[in-house]
């Protein structure tokens, strides 16, 4: 599977992390073929999610708040994979990165649909597969951050795919974090469609 | 005790905030000092955080309130 990806990272203020997390995922995804557009959530201007309920009900499908959300918006439901990159931060992604996913519910209709015995929303796009990028070098966080991952492709009706690694700056992590990449992304390719696969 | 509360939303009447405040008010009457605070209004930057991590310092238990946004508290918690 190649095509668009959206790259979504919210880079740390540590120059040198900021950079090895977004190394592995760009030439992970430039080695199995896709246009990729990344984006530094910290570089747009994006609010938290107020839970107003507007994007339900009152303007079904629009966020209220306008700011640099709507390109993102725009960018992830043209994408066939969205990435999301980041150091991983008492187990998930970073305060950035996070405020970002916490705005995605104009892409969900508010009617409830149970998927694998639970009750979500559902989807008002074919939602892109998912992969996560976390970089760590604890394995409970590491383990957390699949887990939420996975959370959140089941709340989104995505297929997914996890890749991590532990961010070490010698030439051989590098190439580690980036086999990691794409090997999750081999692991996304088999699945003939959202039909067949539902949540990994 | 002291037990810093803190409610995770943005939404002016919140739930949490509603669920927070009766938690304050029942842990108070058990005799306890609570302070309810809401992240929002901690701001940001360096003097803020330093205030916020020295509240949590002080507290002998630390309860967060906040909705759940794809099964994971809020990012501004």
């Amino acid at each position: 599977m190649t095509g668009k990806a959206l790259l979504l990272t919210a880079l740390a203020l540590n120059g040198d992390e900021g950079e090895r997390i977004e190394a592995a995922p760009l030439e992970g995804l430039a080695r199995r073929g896709y246009d990729v557009e990344a984006v530094d959530c910290r570089d747009v201007d994006i609010v938290p999610c107020t839970g107003c309920g507007s994007c339900g009900l009152r303007t079904p499908g629009a966020c209220a708040v306008k700011d640099g959300m709507q390109a993102v918006f725009r960018s992830l439901v043209a994408s066939d994979l969205l990435v999301l990159a980041t150091p991983v931060r008492f187990g998930s992604y970073c305060a950035e990165l996070k405020k970002v996913v916490d705005r995605f519910q104009p892409l969900m209709v508010p009617l409830y649909v149970v998927r694998r015995g639970e009750m979500h929303f559902r989807g008002r796009y074919d939602f892109p597969a998912l992969l996560g990028v976390g970089m760590s070098a604890d394995p409970a966080e590491t383990e957390a951050f699949r887990h939420l991952v996975g959370r959140l492709a089941v709340n989104v009706d995505a297929r997914h795919a996890v890749a991590t690694f532990t961010g070490g700056a010698e030439a051989a992590d590098e190439e580690a974090a980036t086999e990691a990449v794409e090997g999750a992304l081999a692991a996304l390719e088999p699945a003939p469609g959202r039909s067949a696969g539902g949540p990994s | 005790m002291n037990v810093l509360v803190i409610e995770g939303s943005r939404r002016p009447r919140s739930d949490s905030g509603a669920i927070a405040r009766d938690l304050r008010a029942r842990l108070e009457a058990t005799g306890q000092t609570v302070e309810l605070r809401r992240v929002p209004k901690w701001g940001a930057g360096r003097e803020a955080t330093d205030a916020a991590l020295a509240r949590l310092a002080a507290a002998d238990s630390v309860v967060l309130v906040a909705p759940s946004y794809l099964d994971e508290l809020p990012a501004v918690t």
